[in-house]
């Protein structure tokens, strides 16, 4: 964080309001008041990625062109660079604009409640044996893979995090979970978005190639590629089965996302540990980020039925808006100066690791259909 | 700059109670929809 930018965002503690704190009306409204543009800002530029994906859509559709699918996940942390990193930004924004990481820890707990532990059970024996052989491999690989590079530990964890359960939420799951700097996720993402642009083609060249099956290929492509939207794509382009397969082996992952960042987050907790700490249970739950439990809550609520369908579709959706806001802040906060100084090894980390994830889960698969029939 | 002023709750914990409010009131029928 030795960039001027980022050291003066990292100064702007997230302001929230504190109503149950000693403040005064006058002095938590005016807090609330200085939020608003940084707000504006986060909103601005969320909704513009979300606009440019849309209109990309469009255009492919209408012009009769099949153009890539690139997710306003990316476009909201490219023009947050974008700003961040050419007029800057102003302080008047910068209060608003920290926010983001409340949002992120609100949207994840909203998310809870599209990751069913019921998931799991639904896509039954052999395809959840292969959910947990490639979380170990995957999360084995990445950790060796990142020390060997030497690349910061956390970047590290993130990296892993995100190859073995599920992109970009799990990311930024994972990134709250351990208090990894922005950059570190910034990294993470970007390198998991641009290989899950890469999966996308790849996959079914690959699939086609070896003359899969619906059934496994789809599978497979649940099991290797990392973003759900980018997985459920890569099966689609495939075949309609294909894409049916994907969708569950991949849920079965996101399943696993708050079992995976739950022990991340002890791990790191463990690690910050003083010297002199006599209650170490009451560090590791004074360290605990809370929102994890919140998101296991919303989790086991809509396991047991609490939510209905159209509920759960409007948390989810909820969630969503969240992490638009999320993104957004992501880009903002980010420079590249800083990404410059991180060099291609977050990158290569993430492609050498897709590619041999990949071939560890093809044969896998094909062990599995070999005999099981899958 | 002055103090900050003490917490008594987190961010973390606010994230929390925020994201719970919201999905008591969709799942009461307050919030209807959410569109995206």
């Amino acid at each position: 964080m030795s960039n001027v930018n980022s050291v003066a965002l990292a100064e702007e503690a997230v302001v929230l309001p504190e109503f149950g704190s000693q403040s005064t009306p006058s002095g938590t409204l005016r807090r609330l008041i200085e939020l608003i543009p940084g707000l504006a800002l986060l909103a601005a530029v969320g909704y513009a990625g979300k606009w440019i994906e849309h209109s990309i859509a469009v255009y492919g559709k209408t012009h009769h062109k099949v153009l890539p699918n690139i997710e306003y996940v990316l476009w909201a942390i490219v023009i947050g660079f974008l700003i961040s990193n050419t007029a800057g930004l102003p302080r008047l924004f910068r209060p608003g604009v920290a926010t983001y990481e409340f949002w992120l820890k609100a949207g994840i707990v909203l998310l809870g409640a599209r990751f069913l532990l019921g998931d799991v059970a639904r896509l039954g024996g052999i395809s959840l044996v292969l959910v947990f052989i490639e979380l170990a491999l995957a999360l084995s690989f990445m950790t060796w893979l990142g020390g060997r590079f030497k690349l910061p530990p956390k970047l590290v964890s993130l990296l892993a995090v995100g190859s073995s359960v599920c992109g970009v939420s799990a990311i930024i799951a994972a990134q709250g979970a351990i208090d990894a700097d922005e950059e570190d996720s910034s990294y993470a993402i970007a390198a998991i978005l641009a290989l899950g642009a890469v999966s996308l083609v790849l996959f079914p060249i690959v699939g086609h190639a070896l003359h899969m099956s619906d059934r496994a290929y789809g599978v497979w492509t649940g099991l290797a590629v990392d973003n759900t939207a980018e997985a459920t794509a890569a099966g689609a382009l495939y075949s309609d089965a294909a894409g049916k397969a994907a969708v569950l082996a991949k849920t079965c992952r996101n399943a696993m996302i708050g079992f995976v960042v739950l022990g991340y987050a002890v791990y790191w907790a463990s690690k910050g540990q003083a010297a002199g700490v006599q209650n170490k249970a009451a560090f590791l739950w004074k360290k605990f980020p809370k929102f994890v439990l919140g998101f296991l809550l919303i989790s086991a609520l809509a396991t047991i039925g609490v939510f209905a369908k159209p509920e759960i579709t409007a948390l989810g959706n909820l969630s969503r808006w969240a992490f638009l806001l999320t993104f957004a802040g992501v880009g903002l906060r980010t420079s590249f100066k800083d990404l410059s100084r991180q060099g291609v090894r977050p990158f290569l980390v993430g492609a050498i690791g897709e590619v041999v994830i990949a071939a560890l889960t093809l044969a896998l698969v094909f062990g599995a259909d070999r005999l099981y029939h899958l | 700059m002055p103090a900050a002023p003490k917490r008594r709750f987190s961010p973390d914990t606010w994230a929390v109670v925020v994201a719970l409010v919201f999905a008591a009131l969709i799942h009461f029928h307050l919030l209807k929809s959410v569109p995206w």
